[in-house]
């Protein structure tokens, strides 16, 4: 029985490792443009990224452990009885509450084949090992690779642990608790499976599953909600009061009074070891007892003619029709995409009622909270646009439609809801009642398109990202895409917070530019996405390009709006947000083969000469317009205009390098991409993108400029496209002086 | 415009080294039946999953009407019905439903959407679970359902791959029926399968998959006959996968085992 447990909980740290490296691995690209096998599969950017936030996650909630334990131990201070006695009924409570939450968003989150035909357990139980073996595995598994169960009690474990014994030691004394707190959570979840799969239909199952994820996350913010109130709960003294001394002899209470007593480690240790045995070992047994009572296997639903009809009614025609459906009828995907935002919405506005003044002081705050819960709802569904799909995914295959133009309009129904939650907030949110009319139309305009904008990158990245040709269930999408949506959405709060109409008009085309360019790129990888083995397209890179775009613009204007004293932090920050988004991407996009730049070193000389031309007339038009060097100054902030700021560093910085880096994003990524993509008009279009960074007075020479080097791109390659601008700068730079 | 619905013409497929398909020559004719036969392994889901576009050939091509099945799928796929071995539904979708959102997506009308629904789910005896949704249908329920997909729009290449898996007697005494009478009708059948007996009763012609290469291919009295008279299709069969090299030549004649 031990030996079966012991090969059983090896499977689970396997499969553990197997998911860890599946959701942080990227592939290495290679140079073969034909016919090749999987690619290799290594470790990118993405782990370290994901071990530094995990870190920060843990950090966090350490912290916010050690605010509730204070904020419970000032209550039992303050409460009538022994102040310890009382502690240790609260910290009683709050593990029992957590340890809850740990159960339902188990069952509601950990398990997605339970509600399912294809549940693997019932496999097991045809194994020559018995029943009793298998269930202890099978506990040892979620023991393990339960991560809310160690997100969650191990911050609590070592917090108390921490007030009793600063040291070192109280790690493994934590890490020791939350095994068989995890442990009792592993054995109760295992119950409620097999109970759950004899007594109800697998559509109530999935039902029950959106409920137990709902109840899960409001229990897991009723614990938070001791540290992050704004006030001191005053009712939390007579509660502990009321609070029966047996709290802490349930299960989940011993663990407080074993990490209490750490005087004698070996007395607490066996305490909260045996204790959990016991509660394991009578887990175990009742659930031996439901799977004796008959196979584990979903009953069918009843037929419900109404409701049907009515969701029928509600859904409408073809792909649309069929997703409008599955959303009316799976409640946990209802749960995780309609009711999760209003409450994490209204949590944070509970926790945190400076976010609801802010919102009430001025219409930008309350946009931004809109476009918040939008983009939330968004990237909840849009994230599910390809996995949701499940084992069907062959019968879009099967239609004569192509699959970009299917999920297309799976994304338009998910991109309608986000923009009606983002309305709702701002059209309710007090901040936006008091605005002028036409700036509130510009926020609603702003937030919605933004929310559209949203839905298509979280849906491309959500493809691109999903591992390809994986069997249904295994299709996940990496957490590093969850992180480069954020990045990007947060981005796109320029747009909302942003002071002129030009500037908020630049980011959403730049933003929309984005979504354009993943999509494109899904578009052109639509044919791949159930073949691991095909060779992936050759790629121009336009995607990087138009992301690389936008990050400069916001960052850079980010850094120049920032006080002179932190401008060189600011520019750190942003180099390096810059370089996390980039190796983001790299990891997610699913670049394919890249066609080198080609270089003519021959045009270089005639670059020289059309970018000397284009700065005289860039000059000559500003004197036109009857504007002086301080307008100059403002629109040219790298080049050095003053005689006395001129250095070697700063002309070099001013005149080669940015103009450099410019042009490698702008002609380099982003006209290359879309000369490649035969899009018509790709001189103009990427002038057009490129002029976007210039201030609006400028955008006519700025266009000029554009269209040139775009031209000189075409002919000569990046590196004559960088000597033209290079050569304009130092026009500009040399004739401006007088 | 070709004589053939569907012409596979150097059809490759690897996997890293390993070859799941190699240089795969067959070309299919209206109202034709052809069987694809082959071992474990042998490359028939792969070629199947290659000719509806699911999977990228390695080189070579396979086309319907003159449409390469993988770059201009769309195209093809108005013109094939495709029956997978394990079909599988979404979650919260019933058997009618699925019936009208495959009609939906093929562009079929109402009128025409109602009268192909019903003769269909009338044929393949799909009345009584209609309403139950279609995840939950047993598999030979999941297989009628998706061959009742497959045929609403009328296809002009049929692609079955392990079609009787599931199906009980009654099913697949309809099945066969039916395959007759679409290919009467002038539909080409592309048929794969394990089982020898079925093949020899369903297909008029026979490809048999050796390797993940063409091992043989004719009638199956060209089969039989090319060993030794007497000798049945199951004689045939296992001389040809039992005894050709995997790297022989399949440039032999139709009807001579390469």
């Amino acid at each position: 029985m031990l030996a079966a447990s012991v090969i059983l909980g090896r499977l689970a740290v396997r499969r553990l490792s197997n998911r860890c490296s599946a959701l942080f691995a990227t592939r290495r690209r290679t140079r073969r443009p034909t016919v090749r096998g999987a690619a290799p599969v290594r470790l990118g950017v993405a782990a370290p990224i994901a071990l530094a936030i995990g870190l920060l996650l843990a950090t966090n909630g350490v912290l916010l452990a050690g605010q509730v334990l204070h904020v419970l131990a000032d209550a039992a201070a303050s409460a009538a009885g022994t102040a310890e006695a009382l502690f240790v009924r609260g910290a009683s409570l709050l593990l029992g509450l957590s340890f809850a939450a740990v159960v339902l968003l188990g069952l509601g989150t950990g398990n997605r084949e339970l509600g399912r035909a294809e549940w693997t357990f019932p496999g097991l139980l045809t194994l020559p090992v018995s029943r009793h073996a298998l269930l202890l595995g099978k506990v040892v598994e979620y023991a393990l690779i339960q991560p809310t169960a160690w997100l969650v009690l191990l911050p609590l474990t070592v917090a108390l642990a921490l007030r009793t014994e600063p040291s070192g030691a109280a790690l493994l004394i934590a890490i020791g608790a939350t095994l068989c707190l995890s442990a009792m959570a592993g054995a109760a979840r295992l119950l409620a499976e097999v109970w759950l799969r004899r007594a109800a239909s697998a559509e109530r199952i999935r039902n029950i599953q959106g409920g137990c994820t709902l109840l899960g996350v409001l229990t897991l913010y009723a614990v938070s909600y001791l540290a992050l109130a704004p006030t001191k709960p005053e009712w939390l003294p007579e509660l502990l009061a009321a609070l029966p001394d047996a709290l802490a002899w349930l299960p989940c209470g011993v663990p407080v009074l074993g990490i209490g007593a750490a005087s004698h480690p070996t007395a607490a240790g066996a305490l909260v070891f045996g204790s959990s045995a016991v509660v394991v070992a009578v887990l175990l047994v009742a659930t031996a007892g439901v799977l004796r009572l008959g196979p584990a296997s979903p009953a069918r639903a009843s037929r419900c003619r109404r409701a049907s009809a009515a969701v029928a009614a509600l859904a409408g025609h073809g792909i649309v029709g069929k997703e409008v459906r599955l959303l009316l009828r799976d409640r946990t995907l209802m749960v995780q995409t309609l009711v999760l935002p209003v409450v994490v919405l209204g949590f944070q506005l509970l926790i945190n009622p400076a976010l609801l003044t802010a919102a009430g002081e001025g219409p930008q705050h309350a946009a931004m909270l809109a476009f918040a819960v939008g983009a939330y709802v968004v990237a909840a569904g849009c994230g599910a646009v390809l996995g949701g799909e499940g084992g069907a995914l062959w019968l879009l295959y099967t239609f004569p439609r192509p699959i970009g133009a299917m999920l297309h309009g799976k994304v338009r129904v998910w991109a309608s809801i986000g923009g009606l939650y983002a309305a709702v907030v701002l059209w309710t949110a007090p901040g936006a009642r008091g605005a002028a009319l036409p700036e509130l139309l510009a926020l609603a305009a702003v937030v919605v398109g933004g929310v559209w904008i949203h839905a298509f990158l979280a849906a491309a990245i959500a493809v691109l990202c999903a591992g390809r040709g994986l069997p249904a269930v295994e299709r996940r999408v990496r957490s590093s895409a969850f992180v480069l949506f954020l990045a990007l959405a947060g981005l796109y709060g320029h747009a909302v917070y942003a002071g002129d109409g030009v500037t908020r008009f630049a980011t959403v085309v730049l933003a929309a530019s984005c979504a354009a360019a993943l999509w494109q790129r899904v578009r052109a990888r639509e044919r791949c996405l159930v073949d691991a083995h095909a060779a992936v397209p050759r790629d121009p890179g336009f995607a990087e390009g138009a992301v690389a775009s936008l990050v400069c613009f916001v960052l850079g204007r980010s850094v120049a709006g920032a006080p002179d004293t932190l401008v060189p932090a600011a520019a750190v920050l942003a180099v390096g947000a810059c370089v996390a988004i980039g190796r983001l991407l790299r990891g997610c996009a699913w670049r394919g083969d890249v066609e080198a730049p080609q270089t003519r070193i021959g045009w270089i000389a005639v670059a020289v000469l059309v970018g000397a031309l284009c700065g005289s007339v860039t000059l000559g038009y500003v004197w036109a317009v009857g504007l002086d060097h301080a307008a100059l100054a403002h629109a040219f902030p790298t080049v050095p205009f003053a005689v006395e700021e001129r250095d070697v560093l700063r002309l070099l910085a001013g005149v080669v390098l940015a103009p450099a880096v410019f042009e490698w994003i702008h002609r380099g990524m982003v006209l290359r991409g879309l000369l490649a993509l035969r899009i018509p008009a790709a001189v103009p279009l990427g002038a057009g993108l490129s002029m976007l960074g210039a201030p609006p007075w400028l955008w006519p020479a700025a266009f000029l400029q554009g269209a040139v080097t775009g031209w000189v791109f075409g002919c000569g390659g990046t590196a004559a496209a960088a000597s033209c601008h290079a050569a304009s700068l130092a026009t500009l730079c040399l004739l401006a002086k007088g | 415009m070709s004589r053939f619905v569907l012409e596979i013409c150097g059809l490759t497929k690897a996997y890293g080294d390993a070859l799941a398909v190699e240089n795969l020559d067959i070309a299919v004719a209206p109202g034709e039946i052809l069987g694809l036969l082959g071992p474990n392994g042998a490359g028939k889901t792969t070629t199947i999953r290659m000719v509806t576009g699911l999977l990228a050939p390695s080189s070579g091509s396979a086309r319907v009407f003159g449409h390469d099945c993988y770059r201009e799928r769309p195209q093809v796929m108005r013109h094939v019905g495709y029956l997978p071995d394990e079909p599988t539904f979404h979650d919260y979708l019933r058997g009618s439903e699925v019936l009208q959102f495959v009609a939906e997506m093929h562009g079929l009308d109402r009128t025409s959407r109602a009268a192909r629904i019903g003769a269909l789910v009338e044929r393949l005896d799909l009345g009584e679970a209609l309403d139950d949704f279609a995840v939950h249908y047993s598999k030979g329920m999941r297989k009628r359902l998706a061959l009742a997909c497959a045929l609403l729009h009328g296809p002009q290449l049929l692609i079955l791959d392990e079609p009787t898996n599931g199906l009980d007697p009654f099913a697949m005494r309809t099945l066969y029926a039916l395959i007759a009478e679409l290919a009467y009708d002038g539909v080409a059948v592309f048929y794969s399968t394990h089982l020898l007996d079925q093949a020899e009763r369903v297909c008029q012609r026979i490809a048999i998959l050796k390797g993940a290469r063409l091992a043989a291919m004719g009638t199956p009295e060209q089969l039989r006959g090319s060993l030794a008279p007497g000798a049945s299709l199951e004689d045939a069969f296992f001389a040809v996968v039992a005894e050709r090299s995997a790297s022989a030549p399949a440039e032999s004649p139709p009807g001579v085992p390469v």
